[in-house]
């Protein structure tokens, strides 16, 4: 198939980047692992980045997420802050689902955060709503409703003056 | 006075009707202005010399009731705009609320770094640990090696010293300047025939002319297999 391209082409698939929970904290602007290619210590970084990284680069599309190989004896994670400030995190012998859930704890944003903001893109997609930023911006477009009293006139039971006037 | 007026006259296509003149409509009745506006450097007009404007005259009660509602409105409209721009400042990055977020974060990212700093110290005892044991691998492997090398050297030198001993030995035999003449006598005293065959039996018949006829049976010879 022209599209299954790689050695596990399910890593390229919507699904899966979409089930990555490694969404990093916006201080965060370069992700950087250092591994070799051989050594059994290092076998761990080498399959968190076969496994993982798409995922995290998928969800930190303004990260910069690179690897450096065969540099250095032991393997080990590089977070660059905004403030210039860097965390070292050592990845020696550790396997890819303990390093996944280290950099959750670490460098991640909390749960309750991403709920928030979980909430906050729904209520902006939410098809229903209608004003500014909305696709519609008036309820009297919807049909159905009641329609623009720009257009057509509002009977005299729903204007003010006629419900208020004192004759 | 007249160039003047001519002057003034010619203002015409400028003055309003050169749209006229772009439809090319043509007005049944036109009407023709002297000018729109007196000029700045004329006099004042003999009429209009001693004119004494008159001041307007506004009720009191009327004034008095639209200064209230005027008021009653710029409140409201005041109220309206201060409510939001507050909102706008409490929605802003450097309101109180931002700045404690902002201190929350800094403490949660030293927490963070504390806590990667415990799990930095683990993973290097486990790589100290490691980096010992393959040390040690690596000690043993390299002392059996030594092992063997030595081993293996011995072996030479006993092939080594096997081979000059054979060697001496078959040195006994060798035939030098000393011994030739006496091997040369021995080696004409004994003449060694090549000429036999063989049966398929093994038995020997010596002498290039011998037929296997000519050998009684009982005095053939087998041949002796050299081990």
């Amino acid at each position: 198939m022209p599209f299954m391209k790689g050695k596990a082409p399910v890593r390229r698939t919507l699904k899966y980047l979409e089930a990555g929970s490694l969404v990093l904290k916006e201080r965060i602007k370069i992700f950087c692992v250092n591994y070799n290619h051989h050594g059994n210590h290092h076998k761990g970084a080498r399959d968190f980045v076969f496994w993982y990284l798409p995922q995290i680069q998928y969800k930190n599309p303004n990260v910069q997420v690179m690897t450096l190989t065969n540099m250095t004896p032991s393997p080990f994670i590089t977070c660059f802050f905004d403030t210039g400030e860097r965390m070292h995190i050592d990845i020696d012998s550790k396997t890819k689902e303990e390093v996944q859930t280290h950099l959750k704890k670490v460098i991640c944003k909390p749960g309750h955060i991403l709920a928030a903001e979980l909430k906050a893109v729904q209520k902006k997609n939410n098809p229903a709503n209608f004003g500014f930023g909305c696709d519609r911006q008036c309820i009297c477009e919807v049909f159905g409703q009641v329609p623009c009293p720009g257009l057509v006139p509002l009977p005299k039971e729903m204007r003010g003056k006629y419900k208020y006037a004192k004759d | 006075m007249l160039r003047s007026m001519n002057t003034l006259g010619c203002s015409l296509k400028y003055s309003g009707l050169h749209a006229l003149n772009e439809l090319r409509i043509k007005p049944v009745c036109v009407q023709s202005v002297r000018w729109k506006r007196k000029p700045r450097w004329l006099p004042v007009a003999k009429s209009k010399q001693f004119r004494v404007p008159e001041r307007p005259k506004f009720d009191e009660g009327e004034t008095l009731e639209l200064r209230r509602l005027y008021d009653r409105y710029r409140t409201h409209l005041r109220a309206v705009r201060k409510y939001l721009k507050q909102e706008f400042i409490d929605l802003s990055a450097s309101s109180s609320a931002a700045l404690e977020g902002t201190q929350n974060e800094a403490e949660e990212h030293q927490l963070c770094l504390k806590e990667n700093e415990e799990w930095n110290k683990q993973v290097a005892l486990l790589r100290e640990q490691r980096l010992l044991q393959e040390q040690e691998a690596r000690r043993e492997s390299i002392l059996a090696k030594l092992v063997a090398a030595e081993e293996r050297q011995k072996e030479r030198m006993e092939k080594a010293e096997e081979m000059v001993r054979e060697e001496k030995e078959r040195a006994k035999f060798y035939i030098t300047a000393d011994n030739i003449d006496k091997a040369i006598e021995d080696a004409l005293a004994s003449p060694v025939d090549h000429n036999y065959a063989i049966d398929l039996e093994g038995h020997i018949y010596r002498g290039h002319k011998t037929k296997p006829s000519d050998v009684p049976p009982d005095e053939l010879e087998k041949i002796q297999v050299q081990g």
